[in-house]
């Protein structure tokens, strides 16, 4: 079995951590496996190697798959053990980009959207307020006019 | 609705009837009525079976399935299974029938084996002539088996004949386009004038007597009578609905050297039954008898056959699909059942249900020629179900509101659902003012300012304080009389004085005296022009301040619209965002309410009420209410002022007045007895006056605040949002950004993945197309439900 090891620093969230101009801490192979080996947390063991010591991140690729490194243990004979954790988002990151989803939280937008967001930071009673005016347009207001009463009487004749 | 394409071919070839032979006619189209396009009626080697060749292969080859109608929206007329043409059968009758057992039928022209096509609506025409209708009128005269097929209806390859190299099906023309409304048939009866008809009309020389009366007239005036026969007679209805959805009816009248210009003949449907029992077959004919001499054009005739021979003004045909009407089995079927019905409510029915299979609208009175509401109790809509399909069913006068016929126009209306009314509301974006004119009333209104109502004042204490001095004078100058102030006190005579909040009130051109009573006195005002006014204000345009977020709406942005004298109200900035928000407000000059209009553009959203008048104090009364918010005068206090002005008025005038202010008299005087005496008529007759703005707040406390409308905006604050000087606010596009890295923003987006950047959060994903385990898929999963960077 062929391995290939990595340091990365991208976070585990990460679709994408290694591509092809990636490179690669180690390439090992020969890799002996102590016992059955699973595809989703499989513990590799490489000969003893101290670039081996620093790598957090494997693929595998007589499996195709990528891999976190979860843990490394010196053993006996020279040997050093890689136990891994399988990182499906890297794995399948052509295919898992090609699915449709529905999406509930994007930062594509790069602004909050219509849909109320109850994480975004939002003082819960404090409010701000301010004012603008309209007037009348003729500007009949005027609490000051001249021909401003209206008198209503009884005789003469009716309005027409 | 689109008719199939692999039936009918593409839009693209249909036309308006065909060029020659009448119906590429101004009738015809404002019929609207298309069929596939035929380069010629006559024989075209090039062009024969053009479209005939899409229907017969649509039977042969799989493309069209018995007893399924191939396409609803080419069912014009909704004729399914229940329609008598669907059991119908042409019968000739055998010559050599000596007994009641034998079969009636001689020879029935064959159409062939194999199903029909439902829905369509078909012209034929006779192939020994060019440029002539020619259905079973048989105007050609041919009358054979061969010739018979012709006039199937049925596209069927077997029906095919090569009379003269022509193919049979070639002068079949299906209709491709129909307005609902196009066609009204009367449902008609043939009635027996009397009882005395013979059993067997059979008989040579014997025909029954019998007239056409509509369906109605049988039921209402000749029930007692037989019918030997059914029919619909047709009109071709205007389709022009007025303002009232009445329809209007009436018979095209074509050149003489036409046909005429209305299809004639009906789709057929519902596949071809074969009754091997009784070695006849049943076919589908259409019974149009479209006589050029006009005879009963356009009518169908259900009517027993009697002849031996085909004749052509006079069809028969047997009317299987109401055997059981004629209560007699088809293999028996004794003439004399065929040819007298007695009428009962059951026989009514169900002629008007045949009637509606037929998919058009009918009417039971005959009222062909005028024209009607279609809610009205004589037209009958049928129902059509949602595959286009009219069973029997139908609506009648009102009813027909609800029916999906009402609201449709055509067959190709895309949005025609027979199951669904169309949308027939007027949506409109605009609320329209009136200009209220003035209201007559008995009252005369005055616009005056302060100095004219101080001068009124003045005049009319001038008036009181000479009458006491010297009354003969005040008497000959206003000429005062028992009724001059139409009131026992002259300041009754001024029912208000309103001071608005205006420059001016409108008003007319000119001053006028002011009448108090019959009295003119020498106060100037000016009329009152309109007892209305609007009065516009400027727009407010309401903008997202959060790039239009759900922070720029409720209820994290609230608004409130402060209008003059109305107070506040709440405002909701979904109704207004990206609109211009404004107010048009409304007084009365009369009331002094003023009604303020809120506008989302030119659309009411709300309204407020208010008053914006202050009521001025008249009398001492009235004084003393606007001077203190709750009235504590004394009594006496009160009737004291009051009498100042009443009591001498009173001692002027004769009986009533007199007698009301008993024991006060003439004597010129007045003592503090009498005063109280005066004041407690006062009391009695105007103590009921309104005490304006007890416990109430005045108008006057509006006037106090500005005369503008405010806007009152309240924003959200928190960590990404800034404000200016003046509090608008705005986000800070760093934070903005910061946060979005980290969270993303709410969103409900389906979409590939690969449209999305930076942390994405999925509520579910469709992973097919990934290769992974069962195991992994679910991981996969999880960690986009949890939140992945993209």
């Amino acid at each position: 079995m062929t391995c290939y090891l990595y340091n990365i620093s991208a976070d585990s969230r990460q679709l994408v951590k290694v591509d092809n101009s990636t490179p690669y801490t180690e390439a090992r192979t020969a890799v002996k496996p102590t016992a059955p080996l699973d595809i989703i947390t499989p513990t590799f063991i490489f000969d003893y190697s101290a670039a081996a010591l620093a790598c957090n991140y494997l693929y595998c690729y007589e499996f195709e798959r990528f891999y976190f490194v979860k843990n490394i243990a010196v053993d006996t004979a020279g040997r050093i053990s890689i136990t891994c954790a399988i990182d499906v988002l890297q794995t399948y990151s052509a295919a898992i980009k090609n699915c449709r989803a529905t999406v509930i939280r994007t930062a594509t937008g790069g602004k909050p959207t219509m849909y109320v967001d109850n994480k975004f930071p939002v003082y819960p009673s404090k409010k701000v307020v301010t004012s603008t005016t309209s007037t009348e347009t003729s500007g009949s207001l005027n609490a000051d006019g001249g021909y401003c009463y209206v008198l209503n009487t009884i005789g003469g004749t009716s309005n027409s | 609705m689109n008719p199939n394409p692999q039936v009918y071919g593409v839009p693209e070839t249909w036309t308006y009837s065909y060029i020659n032979g009448g119906l590429e006619t101004d009738a015809a189209k404002a019929l609207k009525i298309q069929k596939a396009k035929v380069p010629r009626w006559n024989y075209d080697p090039d062009n024969v079976g053009y479209w005939s060749s899409q229907l017969r292969e649509g039977i042969t080859e799989g493309k069209i399935t018995q007893n399924v109608p191939i396409d609803k929206t080419v069912c014009a007329v909704g004729m399914g299974r229940d329609c008598p043409f669907a059991t119908m059968g042409y019968f000739r009758r055998r010559a050599d029938t000596e007994t009641p057992s034998d079969v009636m039928f001689n020879s029935v022209a064959s159409v062939g084996s194999g199903g029909v096509i439902n829905g369509f609506l078909w012209e034929m025409r006779d192939d020994s002539s060019y440029g002539t209708y020619n259905l079973l009128s048989a105007g050609g005269g041919q009358i054979d088996e061969k010739q018979m097929e012709f006039r199937c209806w049925a596209p069927e390859s077997n029906s095919i004949r090569n009379t003269n190299k022509q193919n049979g099906n070639y002068f079949i023309a299906p209709y491709t386009y129909y307005q609902l409304k196009t066609f009204i048939a009367s449902v008609e009866v043939n009635v027996c004038d009397s009882d005395d008809v013979p059993d067997d009309p059979t008989i040579s020389g014997v025909v029954p007597q019998a007239t056409w009366r509509p369906i109605d007239t049988w039921k209402n005036s000749y029930s007692t009578h037989k019918i030997t026969g059914f029919r619909l007679n047709f009109a071709r209805a205007n389709a022009i609905l007025d303002n009232g959805g009445r329809i209007t009816y009436s018979r095209p009248t074509p050149p003489s050297s036409y046909r005429y210009s209305v299809p004639c003949g009906f789709g057929l449907l519902d596949e071809i039954r074969f009754d091997d029992e009784y070695d006849y077959k049943r076919y589908m004919y259409a019974l149009f008898n479209d006589s050029a001499s006009g005879g009963s054009w356009n009518t169908v005739i259900f009517k027993p056959f009697t002849d031996t021979v085909w004749n052509s003004s006079v069809h028969r045909v047997a009317f299987m699909g109401m055997y059981d009407i004629f209560n007699g089995d088809l293999k028996y079927l004794p003439s004399a059942v065929w040819y007298q019905i007695d009428y009962n409510d059951d026989v009514y029915e169900k002629l008007c249900r045949a009637a509606a299979t037929f998919g058009f609208i009918f009417v039971t009175d005959g009222a062909l020629t005028l024209p009607s509401a279609m809610n009205t109790d004589n037209i009958c809509f049928p129902v059509i179900n949602d595959e286009g399909i009219a069973h029997g069913d139908y609506t009648r006068g009102a009813d027909n509101l609800n029916n999906s016929i009402y609201n449709a126009d055509s067959t190709h209306d895309v949005n025609y659902n027979p199951t669904t009314p169309k949308d027939t509301n007027t949506y409109s974006l605009t609320t329209s003012f009136n200009n209220v004119g003035h209201v007559a009333s008995t009252t005369k209104a005055y616009v005056i300012n302060g100095n004219g109502i101080q001068g009124l004042s003045n005049e009319l204490w001038t008036i009181i304080d000479n009458l006491l001095v010297n009354p003969s004078d005040v008497e000959n100058l206003y000429n005062l009389s028992l009724d001059t102030f139409l009131t026992n006190n002259p300041i009754d005579a001024i029912v208000s004085i309103k001071k608005f909040p205006l420059s001016s009130v409108p008003h007319g051109e000119n001053l006028e005296n002011v009448y108090l009573g019959k009295v003119q006195t020498s106060a100037a005002a000016y009329p009152l022009a309109l007892q209305q006014a609007r009065y516009n204000f400027t727009s407010i345009p309401i903008f997202p301040k959060f790039g239009n977020c759900f922070l720029d709406y409720a209820p994290y942005t609230k608004m409130q619209l402060y209008v003059p004298f109305c107070g506040t109200i709440d405002i909701d900035a979904a109704d207004f965002m990206g609109r211009n928000l404004s107010v048009e407000m409304v007084i009365d000059f009369i009331t002094g309410t003023v009604t303020a209009y809120v506008l989302a553009n030119q659309l009411v959203v709300t309204s407020l009420t208010g008053t914006c008048a202050i009521d001025i104090p008249i009398t001492g009364t009235e004084q003393a209410t606007v001077n203190s918010a709750y009235e504590s005068a004394a009594i006496s206090e009160r009737q004291t002022r009051a009498s100042n002005i009443v009591s001498e008025f009173a001692g002027r005038f004769a009986h009533p007045i007199k007698s009301m202010l008993h024991p006060i008299s003439s004597q010129g005087s007045y003592t503090k007895e009498k005063l109280q005496q005066a004041a407690s008529v006062y009391e009695l007759t105007h103590m009921n006056m309104p005490l304006r703005q007890i416990g109430n707040a005045s108008p006057l406390n509006s006037w106090a605040l500005e005369f503008v409308c405010r806007l009152i905006i309240y924003y959200p604050d928190g960590e990404c949002i800034s404000f200016n000087a003046t509090n608008e606010p705005s986000l800070i596009t760093d934070k903005v950004d910061a946060f979005g890295a980290v969270n993303g923003f709410a969103t409900v987006e389906t979409d590939a993945l690969k449209n999305f950047t930076g942390y994405t959060q999925a509520s579910d994903v469709d992973l097919s197309g990934v290769s992974a385990t069962d195991t992994e898929k679910e991981m996969i999963l999880n960690l986009l439900q949890s939140g992945v960077y993209l």
